[in-house]
């Protein structure tokens, strides 16, 4: 396939997008959230900003967010207690949920032209005051729900934005790539939801990846706990070091895979080993991580590039399967690299390094894809 | 915090596990009863464990009785968890017999629940 200046995705996205609707919806969309600080416009690098899927131009971008108060039970929903366009209430969860699900909302559909969770413009519900000191944040499939913590250990699992984005990424593996929650592809599930997690942090506050503290959970520790985060996603393995926790036991690199039934097979343990890969190749690319690394994370867990059959800009590629192994999804995201930024571009080179530093690819195995 | 916060990850990542502990000097003594719970998964990653010895021969038969009412022979679950749910792995160990159970956060109901709360409160 011919090299090019320009990255043949942007010229395939360019041929069929109606950037400019695109663009619109996206900032209505910014324009709607309280408390999100805007990504500076001129930091934006040209020519990024437009490409986004067509898929989601022509459909209806609006947040319609939901939050209820499970009012400490485990009773869900919960009672409703506000909802889209509501003012703010006296209550922190319950406004956290509201501007999370909002700038988890802007990142995907301003950087990845996705239309919330589903691609289809999901209405994003939320649950607060889940349970009895409850340490803990999920995505039951179909909502978010966020504990109080204990109080000792844990604050309310509100309070970090990188938490809400986490949780709901949960929502857009299971409608995309649907990796199942065990093994290597449970820690690449896992993974996905750090690296969006941290996306929508740096989104929110406008910064570089080298900018950015690549922590995950930042805060939701109280001041007893001698640590600053859930997770590193640069230096897995560092996030904590308690005389009653423990210390931060993810691994950096495939030396360190963790073997255990717990977890569901150390899924928490070994997304260590992805997240790395992620941050490492986002600092090298430098800018802002979604824009470049993130893309290609999401296509790859998207597919959206492996459903770009018969445009011409790229050879079709193999969907990315539910039980990927992390060599698999380092194929999938150089093949991705590729197709959006060019064969022999630098991002398709870093997240190869990566991969290599990490030890999920060896130096001389011959290039996939 | 207090002992129940207690992790159980200090030593070697690779060899922690219920499965893999509480054998040898933990085993309980004759006619006494061990019952341990560890919790893995949820957002954090954190594997915190209670633990309660009971050696009364009345506390063993509320114990037991307790025990006896768990569901021990449900179908285990399938591969592939929910994302950031907890797990619960119950054991239970007397001299001459002994039992095991992963039991996820959406089923523990009815006696499991109430054996967890029991064991978490006993440990305190
Ligand atoms: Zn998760």
């Amino acid at each position: 396939m011919a090299h090019s200046i320009v990255p043949p995705y942007l010229l395939a996205r360019l041929a069929e997008a109606d950037a400019a609707s695109m663009q619109r919806a996206a900032s209505a969309a910014r324009r709607s959230l309280r408390s999100e600080p805007a990504v500076r416009a001129e930091r934006r690098r040209e020519g990024l900003a437009a490409p986004l899927p067509a898929a989601s131009a022509s459909q209806n971008a609006a947040l319609k967010r939901t939050i209820a108060d499970a009012a400490n039970t485990e009773l869900l929903p919960g009672l409703v207690v506000r909802s889209e366009g509501a003012p703010a209430t006296d209550d922190p969860a319950v406004n956290e949920a509201y501007d999370g699900l909002g700038a988890t909302h802007a990142l995907l559909l301003t950087a990845f032209g996705r239309n919330s969770v589903d691609g289809r413009g999901l209405p994003l519900d939320a649950t607060v005051h889940y349970g009895d000191d409850y340490d803990n944040a999920f995505w039951d499939g179909a909502r978010m729900v966020f504990g109080d913590g204990d109080g000792e250990v844990f604050n309310r699992f509100t309070a970090s934005l990188s938490v809400i984005g986490h949780e709901l990424a949960h929502g857009v593996t299971q409608y995309t790539a649907a990796l199942v929650y065990a093994g290597q592809s449970g820690a690449l599930n896992e993974s996905f939801s750090d690296v969006i997690g941290a996306l929508v942090e740096q989104h929110a506050r406008g910064q570089r990846a080298n900018e950015a503290s690549w922590l995950i959970g930042e805060g939701l520790f109280t001041a007893q706990v001698e640590g600053t985060a859930l997770r590193s996603m640069v230096e897995p393995g560092t996030a904590y070091d308690d005389d009653v926790l423990g210390r931060d036991p993810q691994p950096a690199d495939m030396a360190g895979y963790v073997q255990t039934r717990d977890d569901n097979g150390g899924v928490h343990l070994n997304s260590g080993i992805p997240n790395r890969a992620f941050a490492l190749a986002a600092i090298e690319l430098g800018g802002f991580a979604w824009e470049r690394a993130g893309r290609v994370w999401y296509d790859a867990i998207s597919g959206d590039g492996a459903r770009d059959e018969g445009d011409g800009a790229a050879p079709p590629r193999a969907r990315l399967s539910s039980t990927a192994t992390f060599l698999e999804f380092a194929d999938a995201t150089v093949a991705s690299a590729r197709a959006l930024f060019g064969e022999g571009s630098a991002e398709a080179a870093a997240i190869a390094a990566a991969w290599v530093t990490v030890g999920v690819r060896s130096d001389d195995r011959p290039a996939a894809g | 915090m207090t002992d129940q916060q207690q992790d159980d990850r200090d030593g070697d990542v690779a060899d922690r596990g219920p499965a893999l502990h509480e054998r040898g000097s933990d085993a309980a003594p004759r006619g006494a009863l061990r019952i341990t719970v560890s919790r893995t998964g949820g957002v954090a990653g954190l594997a915190p464990h209670w633990s309660v010895m009971v050696t009364e021969e009345k506390d063993v038969d509320s114990w037991l009785s307790l025990v006896e009412s768990c569901p021990w022979d449900a179908p285990a679950p399938g591969i592939g968890g929910e994302p950031d749910r907890f797990v619960y792995t119950i054991r239970v160990l007397q001299p001459d017999h002994e039992r095991d159970a992963r039991v996820p956060e959406r089923a523990l109901d009815g006696p499991w629940a109430d054996l967890v709360a029991r064991v978490k409160d006993a440990s305190r």
